[in-house]
């Protein structure tokens, strides 16, 4: 597969420290053979999602073809800080040389991220940045991430009408960020209106009811969703409701949905937050762990829309027929990710 | 008509041990099979020291308290479906309040966060006892409103304590740490007095009592509405211990339904595994302390097993049934060999 | 206990007399929904004094009890202890006002142990241990847990920690119901004596006889109504059944001479006849050491034994509830090894177990319950016997059923209860019906109905096996009768041979092995 499209991205460069202390190499690791090899651990805390499904199969597929790592632990489940923070205690045990985490708290996991460091193992957070010193943050910029979706739409409705809101995980760090961008959009354009402000928990059955909902009560003229799109286009059937412009996220589903059903009147855009965040981390740890490169403590990915009024070929140019409809478009990550397409639909970390 | 007495009499040593084994044996094999997957964690990971022992002593205190809330509400015959709630709730109160205060505040607002709990948990045993709803059908809305509640309190994660506070339930201010011993004090002393006071007092006996039949308490004098609202309090109360456990673990409070849902299934297994017979009466919660010790620590153990995540799941489930299939196959030989 | 002593105490006890009364009670009214169960009842002990409550079933005489300890509140009346007035809102207020009830059912918390029973009780252990030496349970296991003990050691139990309570008025609800005879004779030796200091006891039985023997007085309960006070002894049983039934009575002498007393019938059977129950020297642990029996269809077989000779086990075997070490079990000549009821009940065998609310379903309604049986008719294709509804309105009309209180069988009166337990298995149908203690605490009208259906089956071609604790029972319902002793069976007699005392030497394994 040839790169359709390279991820524009901005790099937030500030570089606070230049190289996390004692982390030139994961020195207590050799396992023989010559090469010196590494073993990344991730902490995920929602299971069963296909963003952070996504996720994880690029931080495999990326320390797969890095020829460096020779283990992925995963500790994946549904909990919370305190979960999260007894889950990076049993990494820290494991001895691994580093840690992906999709942080559930800002900052509930700085001291154990603290105690992550004296032991010399590197720590990147992903999706959200953490306050933690010692952190490495690989992050979508979710503040933008909102904005830009939000300015498009209110332009599209031409400065006014009443928006549906559609939140994600109610008290989820990204969430808080994204309702920022959101409402900074929002003050610049006095005469639109919220009509509803749902939490759909990221969970596109639930979005796709309340969406359900709320086109049969109530008057909506346009609707800003966190990512949950694709079932959110399938209920205006439903609902027997003209289409109304909406903003999404990159999956693919909803993309599909764009190019189809534009003859039909659905007019909307896309703004990426690629889950291949995680292969980003990956590549920045295997390059901290060899030596190979240095990185920036913090790296911001900059989101970017695409409509279905100007922009018609990007989409269709995005769009991958063999990706299921709630995966991401985008996959590959220039210039960090070296994996192919197919490695991360494989899912398979190294040695599997 | 005359017959020999066919009541049980004063036994020997050996039977005595026997007897010891039978009725304590469940409780002691938690505790084995506890110590034996630590053991076996020590092998999966290069070093377990003093790092080790207290995050898995202070991580799974919350388990602990809320095994040791829904164990009592079931040895009295019911099911507590919101004690995850109330967990929350007070995880999310405590976190609210304690943000910036002085230590000796926050030990007064864990107390009182506690002491309320008790007294709304009481309250809904009282409910349950009075309108003779199913304890299912009460608790099953307590843990919709107390996760409610608990969103208005404090509508996304956040909030804060005091770091002595921290120390008191992991043994540092960070919360992080290597000193183990008030972890473990943490678990031992809670489970063991409120095991003494359940088997040991005319109250507690009560509780069990009422589970175990409340007709024939009642008409031994017993007031099953006053053990009923016992046994709910004392299970809020440690539902409030585990919410305070949590904010002093994290430093922060958590209000999604989530954790409720998570708490409350728990501990539900924590429950069985432990030995406490869900029809009520029969069990220990010392026992149900170490079930909810176990569930915690199979989590990293899977992780350093590098078992597949979404199994991990699986294990767990499994993990019950195969216990609970083993404990029916013994009940069942000793039936068929009387 | 020898009743020379029995009269010396009733003498001194008329003595009291005329004294203040101990307990009144005046017009208590009680219902339960719209079925009224107590319409006005009076009750009046006198201080040492043993008072006996009769009544047939669903009289009110357990609730009558239940309002004077506290279980239930009264809808009208007054209770006076004394002369105080007295309202017990819980069992507990009645133990403080001075009434000790043991009832009908163990009160032991079956999951704790005896000695935690007595504590959960803020029973005093000494005053207890006392009264446990005089009902010889001294050598008891303290530790045990209540579930693990026999019923006779429970109903003890509940009578020791009810004296140590050391009320004024002791209260015995079918006590002897669950007793042997050794047993019974120390409750009515720790009656006397409670007698013997000034206080009293409320004695509720079906066994006329121990009425006769230990009462000084006794009050009759019809439909709710106190219709006489009888003092014992004068007129024997016949004075104290009148009043209990009322205008049945001449109803129930119809029914009991269309039974004959010994039914005649072909005592010896044809060489070779297949047997519709045989067991070939069964085994099972210690409990049966070689049981060999056979019924025919078309007989009653009675088993007679002490307590604990065996006869729960045999039972348990018979009815595929328990597996057997070593034998054989052969149905209709067919050697079977059933692995639970169900292997049986296919093949025609069903119990009919000692304790009611285990065979039935207590929260369903009459029908349900009657219809249970039929589930195992259910078609692969789950279509319900359609006659389902014709089958259990016959069973009904056939066991004269009072379904005032149908919806659930809980609410039934126990006799109304044990033919809801027989009657399920008339509407599936049966071959071979095991009987274990059917009439235990069920009153002498619905017993006779009860003798007469069990005869009336036989009469229609079933198999029955007939264990009963009332030796006076077995010529009136059986044609022979097995006597057990020591997990084998000791003794066979015919029925019309099998008196009591026959019976109670053989049963003491007096006799040698036939």
């Amino acid at each position: 597969m040839v790169i359709r499209r390279s991820f524009q991205v901005g790099t937030g460069a500030m570089v606070l420290a230049l190289v996390l202390a004692g982390c030139g190499g994961g020195d207590d690791s050799g396992d023989g053979d010559g090469a010196e090899t590494f073993t990344i651990a991730v902490s995920n805390t929602l299971v069963g999602n296909q963003w952070r499904e996504q996720m994880v199969c690029a931080i495999n597929a990326q320390a797969r073809v890095s020829g460096v790592v020779d283990d992925v632990v995963l500790a994946n489940r549904d909990t919370d800080a305190s979960g999260q923070i007894s889950d990076l205690e049993g990494l820290i045990s494991q001895g691994v040389d580093a840690i992906i985490v999709n942080p559930a708290d800002r900052t509930a996991l700085d001291d154990v991220i603290a105690a992550a460091d004296e032991q010399g193992i590197l720590v990147i957070s992903v999706d959200q940045a953490v306050t933690a010193e010692a952190a490495y943050n690989v992050t979508n910029d979710q503040v933008a991430y909102a904005e830009l979706g939000a300015r498009w739409l209110f332009e599209q409705l031409g400065g006014s009408g009443d928006v549906l809101y559609m939140r994600g995980f109610d008290g989820h760090p990204a969430d808080a960020d994204r309702d920022e961008g959101f409402q900074q959009a929002l003050a610049d354009y006095p005469d639109i209106t919220i009509a509803n402000e749902v939490f759909t928990g990221w969970d596109p059955s639930t979005g796709a009811q309340q969406a359900l909902d709320i086109l049969s009560t109530t008057q909506v003229d346009g609707i800003w969703t966190s990512g949950i799109d694709y079932t959110v286009v399938e209920q205006f059937e439903a609902a027997g409701h003209p289409y109304v412009p909406i903003v999404g996220a990159d999956n693919n589903g909803f993309i599909q949905q764009l190019i189809e059903l534009e003859g039909e009147g659905l007019v909307g855009a896309i703004v990426t937050n690629p889950p291949p965040v995680g292969g980003v981390a990956t590549a920045i740890a295997t390059d901290l762990l060899t030596g190979a490169a240095e990185h920036p403590q913090d790296t911001l990915l900059t989101p970017e829309v695409f409509n279905n009024v100007d922009d018609l070929p990007a989409l269709e140019n995005l769009y991958l027929p063999e990706l299921a409809q709630g995966e991401s478009a985008t996959i590959e990550i220039a210039p960090w990710t070296t994996y192919t397409q197919q490695d991360v639909l494989d899912c398979k970390g190294p040695g599997e | 008509m005359s017959s020999e007495t066919s009541a049980p009499v004063r036994r020997g040593r050996a039977a005595s041990v026997r007897r010891w084994v039978r009725r304590r044996g469940w409780t002691a094999g938690v505790w084995l099979l506890l110590l034996a997957l630590i053991g076996w964690y020590t092998t999966l990971i290069p070093e377990f020291g003093e790092f080790e022992i207290t995050s898995i002593a202070k991580n799974s205190l919350p388990s602990v308290y809320l095994a040791l809330a829904q164990g009592v509400v079931v040895i009295s015959g019911g099911v507590d479906l919101g004690a995850g709630g109330l967990m929350v709730l007070s995880n999310s109160t405590a976190a609210a309040l304690m943000e910036g205060q002085p230590p000796e505040v926050t030990v007064l607002i864990a107390l009182a966060v506690v002491a309320g709990a008790a007294l709304l948990n009481g309250f809904v045993g009282w409910v349950i006892a009075v309108s003779r709803i199913p304890d299912i059908v009460v608790t099953l809305a307590t843990l919709f409103i107390f996760t409610g509640v608990a969103l208005m309190v404090l509508p996304s994660p956040g909030g804060g304590t005091s770091g002595q506070l921290r120390y008191a339930f992991t043994g540092s201010t960070t919360g992080i740490g290597t000193n183990f011993g008030p972890s473990l004090i943490a678990i031992a002393v809670p489970t063991l007095l409120f095991a003494a006071w359940l088997t040991r007092t005319r109250t507690g006996l009560s509780i069990y009592a009422i589970g175990s039949d409340d007709h024939a308490a009642y008409l031994s004098g017993v007031r099953v509405v006053r053990a009923k609202v016992t046994a709910y309090a004392t299970g809020g109360g440690f539902a409030g211990l585990a919410g305070v456990a949590l904010t002093a673990i994290a430093n922060s409070g958590d209000p999604r339904f989530d954790n409720a849902v998570n708490g409350t299934l728990n501990s539900l297994a924590a429950v069985v595994l432990g030995g406490i017979l869900l029809g009520g009466g029969v069990g220990s919660v010392v026992g149900a302390a170490g079930a909810g010790i176990i569930f915690f620590t199979l989590s990293p153990i899977l992780t350093a097993m590098g078992i597949d995540p979404n199994t991990a799941q699986v294990v767990r489930g499994g993990v019950i049934v195969a216990v609970m299939v083993v404990a029916g196959l013994l009940q069942l030989r000793r039936w068929r060999t009387q | 206990m020898s009743s020379a002593a029995d009269r010396d105490e009733m003498t001194e006890a008329s003595d009291a007399v005329g004294r203040t009364a101990l307990l009144s009670a005046r017009e208590v009214t009680k219902r339960y929904g719209s079925v009224p169960a107590l319409a006005g009842a009076d009750l009046t002990i006198r201080p040492g004094q043993i008072h006996a409550l009769l009544g047939a079933n669903g009289a009110g005489k357990s609730t009558l009890v239940k309002i004077l300890a506290g279980v239930l509140p009264a809808d009208g009346g007054t209770v006076e202890l004394r002369g105080v007035p007295v309202r017990p809102k819980r069992p507990a207020d009645a133990f403080a006002a001075g009434v000790a009830t043991v009832f009908q059912d163990p009160t032991f918390a079956p999951d704790l142990t005896v000695d935690r029973n007595l504590r959960l009780a803020g029973i005093d252990r000494g005053r207890f241990a006392g009264w446990a030496d005089r009902l010889r349970l001294g050598g008891l296991d303290l530790d045990a847990y209540a579930r693990d003990l026999p019923l006779p050691a429970l109903r003890l139990l509940d009578l020791a920690r009810a004296l140590a309570h050391d009320p004024q008025l002791l209260v015995l609800d079918e006590i002897t119901a669950a007793l042997p005879g050794d047993q019974v004779d120390l409750v009515f030796s720790v009656m006397t004596h409670w007698r013997g200091r000034d206080r009293s006891v409320l004695f509720i039985t079906h066994r006329l006889r121990e009425v006769l023997r230990v009462c000084d007085e006794a009050t009759v309960l019809r439909d709710g109504r106190t219709v006489a006070t009888v003092v014992p002894g004068e007129g024997g049983e016949r004075r104290l059944v009148e009043p209990m039934l009322g205008e049945v009575v001449a109803q129930s002498a119809a029914g009991a001479a269309e039974v004959p007393a010994v039914p005649d019938r072909p005592s010896e059977r044809p060489e070779g006849a297949v047997a519709a129950l045989e067991a070939r020297s069964l085994t099972s642990r210690e409990h049966l050491r070689g049981v060999s029996l056979r019924v025919h269809a078309g007989e009653i077989v009675g088993v007679v034994a002490l307590e604990g000779q065996g006869q729960d086990r045999l039972f348990d075997v018979l009815s595929g509830n328990r597996p057997f070490d070593g034998g054989e079990l052969v149905v209709g000549g067919e050697p079977v090894r059933p692995r639970s009821p169900y292997d049986l009940v296919r093949k025609g065998v069903v119990l009919v177990p000692a304790d009611r609310l285990h065979a039935l379903l207590p929260r369903q309604s009459l029908h349900d319950n009657l219809a249970s049986a039929l589930y195992n008719r259910f078609s692969r294709w789950f279509s319900l016997a359609a006659d389902e509804q014709a089958l259990v309105g016959r069973t009904v009309a056939r066991l004269a059923i009072d379904t005032r209180a149908q919806r659930q069988v809980r609410r039934l009166s126990g006799g109304n209860q044990q033919k809801v337990a027989v009657g399920r298995w008339l509407t599936a149908g049966f071959r071979t019906l095991l009987c274990f203690d059917p009439t235990r605490g069920i009153d002498i009208h619905t017993k006779e109905q009860l003798y007469q259906l069990l005869r009336e089956l036989a009469g229609d071609g079933a198999a029955i096996l007939y264990y009963t604790s009332e030796l006076t029972e077995v010529p009136l319902v059986c044609d022979r009768v097995l006597v057990m002793y020591g997990g084998v069976v000791v003794q066979e007699l015919p029925a019309a041979a099998a008196d009591e005392a026959t019976l109670l030497s053989a049963a003491h394994g007096l006799q040698e092995v036939a």
